[in-house]
Order: C-alpha cells, then structure tokens, then sequence
C-alpha cells in the first residue's frame, strides 16, 4: 500500500543542487545589490551619453549614488488620507519579492531553496509585482499616482500570460519546475538555441515587471512620476532599488532557464553564472532604453495577437520534441 | 454626497462608457506641466484614467513672440515633449541637444543630428504603432476647429511633419498661429490622459487663444 505522506524525494540524492544553510541568505542579498548597482550605474552612464557628453545630464555613471544621498537626506513627505500601511508594503515589497526570486536561482551548484516547484515560485513572486505596484499607486490617494497604477494593470493584462507561457517552455523541455533540473538538463545545448521566442518573451516581460523601458508609462512623466508620484526620500529610493533589483533578479534566472545555468570552460559554475547575469542585465539595461513606450491601452493587442500565439507555437514545438526524445 | 474626509470631498459616481458607474475625479492639468502648452490650464473629469469631460483656460495668453529661431526652438520643444510622452527617452534626450544647438546658433542651417533624428524616428516600428490611429483629424475637422493645416491626419503623422519641419530648418512660415483653448479641450475628450497628452504635443501648438474660433460662435 502506498503511505498517502511519502512524498516525491523533493530535495533528496538525485538533485543536481545543494542547499546551503540559510544564512548564505545574506550572501545572495549582497549579490541581488551588488547587481541592482551595476544595472544602475551602467543606465546612468547610458543616460548621460544620450543627453550629450559631460555637459549633458548631471553625474553619468555616478548618478545613482548622487541619486542615492539626495533621497536619503530628503525630507518624507506624505499626502492627506493617504492609506500609508499599503502604500508602504507596495513601496518596499518590490525589493522583497526580488529577494524572494533570487532565492531559487542556483549559483553553480548552491541554492538558498531548492524547491520543487520553482519555475511556479518565480512566476507567483512576479505576479506579486501587480498587487504592490497597483498599492503604491492607490496608498498614496493622489489622481496621479492612481493613473500610473491603471496603467501598470494594462499592461499586466498584455504581458503576463506570454510570460507565463514562455516559462513552461523550459519546464516542459527539462520535464521538471526545479530550477537546478532545469539547469542541468540543458546539457550540451542551451534552451536559448532552441526556444529562442520563449527567451524573448520572457526578456520583455522581465523589463514589464520591472516598470521599465517600454513598459514605464506606469511611471510616466505625463502623470508626474506615476505610481511614484508622491514617494520622497527613503521610499523612494526602495521603490527604485526594489525595481532595479527586479531586473536584476529576471536576469538571473534567465540563467538557469535559458542560457546553461553554470556551464562554461575554465570558469567555475558560480562564476559562469555571474558572468552570464551580468551580460543579460546589461544587455536589459541597454535595450530597454532603445524602445519607445507601449501604449498601456493597445498593448494587449500585442500581448495576446502577437506574443501569446507565438509563445504558444514555441512550446508546442517544445513539447513535441520532447515527446519524440523520450 | 457631502462627506470629506480630511478635508477632501468624495469622488462622485457618474456612468462610465460600460454602463457601470465609476468614480469621477476631478483634475486640473497645467498651466505649468513638462511637456505641456505653456499657459493652459484644463479642467478634466477623469473616469480612471479616461478624460470624460474637459474645460479649458489660458494664463498669460497672446502670442509668444520672438523671433524665427525662437519658433523653431519651440517647435523643437514640441518635438522632444511628443518624443518624451512616447516614452522615448533616449531620442527625446537627442531632440533636445538639437534644440539646445539650435537657440546657440540663431537661424543658422540645421545640425546633421537633425537628420539621424529622422531617420531614427522614421525606423521605429514601436513608435508607427503606438501612435498611428491616434486622433485622426480631417481636413474639414482642421479647419473647424482652426487648426494649423499640417495637423491633418494621425498623432504619427503629425510628429513626422514635427520631424520634416525641424529637419527643413529655417523657413519663413515656422511661425505658427495660436490655437483656441476651447478646441484643445474638446479634441481630448474620450481619450485617456496619455493618449490626450500625446495628442496635445502632436498639435504643436506655439501660442494660445481663450475661447474658441469665431465661426463657431456665429454657428451658435
């Protein structure tokens, strides 16, 4: 008779990482920041080039540090009625959640969580995105700040499915939602090479739910900040960390999904995997600045005719390949 | 509905375009916001973020004067706000060194980065579709709602004669007429406030008049 409480071996001897003690939790987080200051010391350098040499924009690559003292000494100011305990949980759960995805990223062979279902864990920490951006957009009670958060749910609508979608791809190749079997099963061949739509997908619904590039306008400067309208100070500097730090972290699993995990000569697993983050972050960074905005009430014309079809198409692809290989 | 808290009255409910009701918000834009026609003030209903009404007025109104290389900076500056409003920070930031190259040199011809511009905003594919369908004008709407001519088509048409009209550099008719503020308001009600935004900058309006032309107030 089967014991109705044994349960698939989740962690157990044939899994290709190891979890380490929970403090190295720590060590992730300072990874997850080390990353947020590359991504934006690179878009401030980007930023002052565009605006003309040194003369141009203030700082360049230093920016975000100037950025970083100026909204620590400010002054937080607040708005009449506004609901501050979901304002605040909106304005810091970004980087919370950002966190929270990391900790299933494999850095070579070590995982803070190896848990069974993980792609599922990075896609419910990213549909976590919606409630605290719409909630900094509602807590402060401002028109404004309001608009931005309709917008950003727009958006969601048009992008949250293909990225849903473009997620099952490698689960369904690797035959598992363990982000380490994930990983290990692109032996040989990065998902990348193969499921090059689902790795595009999946690109633009990191920029989505990072509330940047082409899907800023929830931040738009036509609504005076948007969802961060009437953040000052320390909030706002952890909604803009939080952000970055979500684009870091989308990089990062990207990692184990698509490009290999650890693989690579000379270099140990870990190291490959920093270099391969670090690239596609940069690679975010540069090209959401490349786009214009995508208007939040046409989008969903995109979202679904155009990108849900085609990540559609690709894992069905998937999926009979990996029928025929097995 | 006479309750306020804090001193701030309820939103009131109204129908919205479902036939369900929703809050409306009351919401003055301008007469200073980036991007936006220096002086106007609009008096929007806002259902979300859908402008269901819309009343305009002007501060400071006339004419703004200056010479041709102030109209041509200004329509630069009209560039860089429907650039910016596209959420093209990268090309607006370009549009701007032009313009600041432009108000150096005077009436002098135009920089080649005039040219790059264009072209980069004539390849962009996100751009076309983003703004193309938005607000089309015809002529006969042009000319009721006393318009400047090269305003007839889309939002994407218009920024690509903003474009075309940067890149042709200094000719004589860059000076252009003032708009009435009351067709302003009446041009943006239906639109959401980001589509409203981006139309009004389209429009490249270089000077405002309150009320509305005067073939419409013989029409009664």
């Amino acid at each position: 008779m089967v014991d109705p409480i044994a349960m698939p071996n989740v962690a157990g001897s044939d899994s290709p990482v190891v979890t380490v003690a929970p403090g190295w939790a720590f060590a992730a987080v300072t990874v997850l920041g080390a990353l947020v200051v590359v991504a934006a010391v690179l878009d401030g350098a980007l930023s002052a080039r565009s605006s003309g040499g040194p003369g141009g924009a203030p700082g360049g690559a230093a920016r975000p540090f100037g950025e970083a003292a100026r909204l620590m000494r400010q002054r937080r100011r607040t708005t009449v009625q506004a609901d501050s305990l979901l304002w605040r949980i909106g304005g810091a759960g970004l980087l919370v959640t950002a966190a929270l995805m990391v900790a299933v990223v494999p850095l070579g062979r070590w995982t803070i969580f190896d848990l069974d279902v993980g792609v599922m864990w990075f896609n419910a920490m990213d549909v976590m995105v919606w409630a605290l951006v719409w909630l900094t957009g509602w807590g402060a009670n401002s028109a404004h700040s309001l608009v931005g958060g309709y917008r950003f749910l727009a958006h969601g609508l048009g992008y949250e499915l293909p990225l849903m979608f473009a997620l099952v791809a490698p689960a369904i190749a690797a035959e598992s939602l363990n982000v380490g079997r994930v990983a290990a099963a692109q032996d040989g061949l990065w998902f990348v090479v193969w499921m090059p739509v689902a790795f595009l997908v999946y690109l633009l619904g990191v920029a989505a739910f990072s509330v940047g590039g082409p899907f800023a306008p929830a931040l738009g400067s036509d609504v005076a900040g948007g969802v961060r309208a009437e953040l000052s100070g320390v909030d706002r500097l952890v909604f803009e960390t939080g952000r970055y730090a979500l684009l870091a972290a989308g990089a990062a699993f990207a990692v184990p999904m698509f490009l290999g995990g650890g693989a690579g000569p000379l270099l140990p697993d870990w190291a490959w995997v920093l270099v391969k983050t670090v690239t596609v972050l940069s690679l975010l960074v540069w090209l959401r600045r490349r786009l214009p905005a995508f208007r939040p009430d046409t989008f969903m014309e995109v979202g679904w005719l155009v990108l849900l079809p085609a990540v559609l198409v690709q894992d069905l692809l998937v999926a009979v390949v990996a029928v025929w290989r097995s | 509905m006479d309750m306020a808290p804090g001193g701030l009255p309820l939103a009131e409910g109204g129908g919205d375009r479902d036939g369900l009701e929703m809050d409306v918000l009351e919401v003055r834009l301008g007469p200073v916001l980036p991007h936006w026609p220096a002086g106007l003030v609009l008096h929007c209903s806002l259902q979300g973020d859908l402008v269901t009404q819309a009343r305009a007025e002007v501060f400071g109104a006339g004419d703004q004067g200056g010479d041709e290389a102030d109209a041509r900076a200004r329509g630069l500056d009209n560039l860089v706000s429907v650039l910016a409003l596209a959420g093209w920070d990268d090309a607006a930031a370009q549009a701007r060194r032009i313009r600041d190259a432009a108000l150096e040199t005077g009436g002098g011809p135009s920089d080649p980065g005039v040219g790059r511009l264009r072209r980069r905003v004539r390849r962009s594919w996100a751009l076309r579709w983003s703004l193309r369908g938005l607000r089309p004008l015809t002529e006969e709407e042009v000319r009721h709602h006393g318009l400047p001519v090269d305003v007839v088509g889309d939002t994407y048409d218009r920024l690509l004669r903003m474009v075309d009209r940067a890149a042709g550099g200094e000719r004589r008719h860059d000076v252009r007429p003032a708009v009435w503020t009351d067709h302003l308001a009446q041009l943006v009600v239906g639109l959401d406030l980001a589509a409203a935004r981006l139309v009004l900058a389209s429009l490249d309006v270089h000077g405002l008049r309150a009320g509305q032309a005067e073939h419409e107030v013989s029409h009664g």
